[in-house]
């Protein structure tokens, strides 16, 4: 029995009761409308279900039906579905009603959804969705492409879930959402595939095929991209079963592969910034300081492996194929796609087995470098596991200078650094460093001489530098072992090296506290090479420089170190002394703080001008010794 | 036609020099013959790929398919390369270069028929250490066409580990290359494969079929490929058809 709200619906349904859709007047289906909408609100929808159910009002609901999706939705309940009569309620909407007015009945009740319950409204709302766009004849494409764009418009209000707390708690139905919207498109999916292959159909279903397939595969781009905000790690470490959107993105994978776009082909893209103009003119100003020695660029500018004839590039940044059925891919999405092949080996057995890893490297470098540019640490993180993964399949050295585009080669390392360095993330620093020395130990000593005199010139991060030459000591370590003398870490060629990293640009006035990592590691290599390589072999060559050394770096060191000792202890007897004048400064920064910290970071000044002290003593004994 | 000789009186259907090691090589044809039309550009430049050495063929741009070479080249450029190559006798090395699969052909031999299955272990140019794989031809090719460095090639395959697992193959499951399948096409020579695919590719003539077995070191080494698709230190068969060169 309907309450006494519902009485405004009893009187429009009773106005129009079996009158034919034409019959019915615009402001009949309004009021039908706002009859329907009350009820709802009051919890009436048994009152509606009746009233939609009784076939003598199939030709009012023909005419207005497609306006109740709205008021529906805002009544759908959030999380998981439970029944309260809106289900039977769009059944019968979607059974009765025009599908194409539906679509847009669709659109507008995506459009006035909330962010915070989209998703679950999606999710409801899919099946119907999919039931209606299945039955439209003309323009299938153009239904499917408003629906499906909505859908994403609406998803990219949502919040991504990326901590392991927030994706199982997963609070606004994202994930739930992303799964199951793939597995839906699959008969539409089958539809674009099945026609494009029959060559049997007319022009105007060819045309129309082509157009669902666009739709479709803009669909999968603006996925994809989603995809790349994500973690797609398992939940917990150690968890046998991978991350439940790995599933759908299996599927969306195959899909691709369905409709034309084979993944193998898609991601086999020539190097997308060959060389930016911007990096172009870096790079020339480089070679103009230090003479062309360090960066050798391979025969025609770019690498032996050449550019991939099937696929071309825009300025845009997009890629498409060749001719007809064109489409442009976004870097993002094409980065995620090779992310989820050679990280989560999904589709890997459409990838030949043939191809080199260097080749491989090569295909992945530029997207590698697309997502470590990025500032999301989800991207960034994809970008690291995807060189690690492509890093880990070549031999250690195997990497020669001639393989790798040299573009691609600095410009990699650059933005290893600047990730490094400067990435205000902890995670994607502490793997950024592990990433990077995974790639010097794949390159070979060539290819590791020319990194190193290259981040030395180039890094300003004494914590960088410092990294260079702990591995310049390394190298030189291997090599000092083996017979000869000539060898890339070894006499002249490793002299060369040294050159930037025994020498103080500012001399005594150099400031110890900010170059501390790298006048450390400097001090510990020289006095490394002193011990290993004694005077008499003298197989490095380091004591044919030793008086140079002297001059150019350690006095200027030992002075340095005299007079920042004497200021920070002027400093720490200020700040310590009661009434003392405070004020104290670590190298151009005021110290703003409380005076016990003041003490403390002065004392850890103190105690590392001690240590280097200590190193720089040792060298200067070992040479006053052998001399 | 006259064939290759300082004899006159030796008469060959192949134009080929005889197997004298002292004497120096003479051609088949005179300049004037060149400068007419008796002779074509491509059989100028047929004769010099085969016979001429392939650092004279790299200096003179003689390198690559036929039809490409006889694209780039003038004639008067290909009469200039013979008229040096005699002059200065680049010839091909037997010994050293031989054993390329182009096969060369000598005076009044018919080529060796190796539709059944000759096996022959072919040493790549430039690469001083030995060839890490073996090929056998299945199917003879068109012998006069192959690929050079920086082609790009076209080929069905089927790639299995020694125990005749297959890791991968680009033949469809029917067997019938039909619309949808699409041979593999890459370029060749410069790494975007596997070291002994990309070498025992550059001694298959057009249609050839072979087989070929490489060593692990040419092809996925220590490491193998993830997911166990290739063990580590593997020594892979393929069954490679070439089906284009452009």
């Amino acid at each position: 029995m309907c309450s006494m709200q519902d009485h405004g619906l009893t009187a429009v349904l009773q106005k129009c009761v079996r009158l034919p859709e034409e019959e019915i007047s615009p402001e009949d289906g309004d009021s039908f409308v706002m009859a329907v909408k009350l009820c709802l609100q009051h919890g009436n929808s048994q009152c509606v279900l009746r009233a939609v159910q009784n076939e003598c009002n199939e030709g009012l609901l023909r005419c207005a039906g497609w306006n109740l999706l709205a008021p529906l939705v805002e009544v759908m309940p959030q999380g998981k579905a439970t029944d309260n009569g809106i289900e039977p309620i769009l059944n019968r909407i979607t059974q009765v009603c025009s599908p194409k007015e539906l679509v847009f009945g669709f659109f507008e009740a995506l459009d006035s959804s909330k962010a915070n319950c989209i998703c679950f409204v999606i999710v409801q709302l899919l099946p119907y969705m999919m039931k209606v766009l299945y039955k439209i004849d003309v323009s299938k494409g153009y239904s499917v492409g408003l629906l499906l764009s909505s859908v994403m418009t609406q998803l990219d209000s949502v919040p991504v879930p990326y901590t392991a707390r927030q994706r199982k708690e997963d609070a606004h139905g994202l994930h739930g959402c992303l799964s199951t919207l793939i597995p839906a498109l699959g008969p539409l999916v089958h539809e674009a595939t099945v026609n494009a292959r029959d060559g049997s159909f007319r022009a105007s279903v060819k045309y129309a095929t082509r157009e669902l397939r666009q739709e479709l595969l803009q669909f999968c781009e603006r996925y994809l991209g989603f995809l790349l905000l994500t973690s797609l790690e398992p939940l917990q470490e150690g968890e046998s079963e991978k991350f439940p959107l790995l599933k759908p993105a299996r599927m969306l994978v195959l899909y691709l592969d369905e409709m034309g776009e084979s993944p193998q082909k898609l991601i086999q893209i020539p190097c997308i910034k060959k060389e930016a103009p911007q990096q172009a003119e870096e790079s020339k100003g480089f070679r103009n300081v230090y003479g062309g020695e360090i960066l050798q660029e391979s025969g025609e500018g770019g690498s032996v492996l050449g550019n991939e004839d099937i696929i071309g590039s825009r300025e845009d940044g997009t890629f498409h194929f060749g001719d007809k059925d064109l489409f442009s891919w976004s870097t993002s999405s094409l980065a995620c796609l090779t992310y989820l092949m050679f990280v989560h080996n999904l589709a890997m057995d459409k990838f030949p087995a043939v191809y080199s890893h260097v080749y491989v490297l090569q295909t992945n470098a530029p997207f590698v470098a697309e997502m470590l540019q990025r500032s999301e640490e989800g991207i960034i993180m994809k970008g690291l596991s995807l060189l690690e993964v492509c890093l880990c399949r070549l031999e250690l050295g195997s990497l020669t200078m001639e393989s790798l585009d040299i573009a691609h080669l600095m410009g990699l390392s650059q933005d290893l650094i600047k990730l490094m360095s400067s990435c205000p993330l902890e995670a994607p620093r502490k793997k950024g460093l592990e990433v990077f020395q995974l790639f010097i130990y794949r390159l070979n000593e060539e290819g590791k001489h020319r990194l190193f005199r290259y981040v030395l010139h180039t890094c300003t991060h004494a914590g960088v530098a410092g990294y260079i030459i702990q591995n310049i000591n390394k190298q030189a370590d291997i090599a000092l072992r083996g017979p000869g003398r000539e060898g890339w870490f070894c006499g002249r060629r490793l002299l060369l090296l040294l050159k930037p990293v025994l020498w103080l640009a500012e001399g005594a006035e150099t400031d110890l506290l900010e170059h501390s990592d790298r006048i450390m590691a400097a001090l510990n290599l020289l006095r490394f090479l002193l011990i290993r390589d004694n005077i008499s072999e003298n197989k490095a060559g380091i004591w044919n420089e030793i008086h140079k050394i002297e001059n150019k770096f350690l006095r200027p060191i030992r002075m340095a170190l005299n007079l920042s000792r004497a200021h920070y202890d002027a400093q720490l007897k200020s700040a310590t002394k009661p009434g003392g004048i405070r004020g104290s400064s670590i190298g151009s920064r005021p110290l703003k703080m409380p005076v016990e910290q003041e003490v403390q970071v002065l004392q850890s000044a103190l105690s590392l001008f001690d240590l280097l002290e200590s190193v720089l003593a040792r060298v200067e004994e070992i040479i006053n010794g052998d001399h | 036609m006259r064939g290759w000789s300082e004899n006159s009186h030796a008469i060959s259907k192949d134009r080929s020099f005889p197997q004298t090691s002292m004497a120096a090589k003479k051609g088949p044809w005179s300049v004037q013959d060149l400068q007419g039309d008796r002779v074509s550009k491509k059989e100028i430049i047929q004769l010099l790929q085969q016979q001429a050495s392939h650092q004279f063929l790299e200096e003179q741009k003689l390198l690559g398919s036929l039809k490409n070479v006889a694209k780039t080249s003038t004639k008067d450029h290909l009469v200039k390369s013979y008229e040096l190559l005699l002059k200065n006798q680049k010839f091909k090395d037997d010994k050293a270069e031989n054993v390329q699969s182009k096969p060369s052909k000598g005076v009044g031999k018919k080529p060796a028929a190796d539709s059944k299955s000759t096996v022959a272990t072919a040493a790549p140019p430039v690469v001083e250490e030995p060839p890490k794989y073996s090929k056998s031809v299945l199917k003879r090719g068109d012998k006069l066409s192959y690929p050079q460095r920086g082609d790009t090639v076209a080929c069905w395959y089927k790639g299995m580990l020694e125990d005749g697992t297959v890791f991968d193959s680009n033949l469809p499951a029917g067997g019938r290359k039909g619309k949808s399948a699409k041979p593999l096409t890459f370029k060749v020579g410069v790494g975007k494969v596997i070291k002994g695919w990309d070498e025992a590719l550059m001694t298959m003539s057009n249609g050839e079929k072979a087989r070929l077995e490489i060593e692990s070191e040419w092809a996925y080494g220590k490491k193998g490929l993830p997911d166990g698709k290739i063990p580590p230190n593997a020594k892979l068969i393929f069954e490679v058809e070439l089906v284009s060169i452009e």
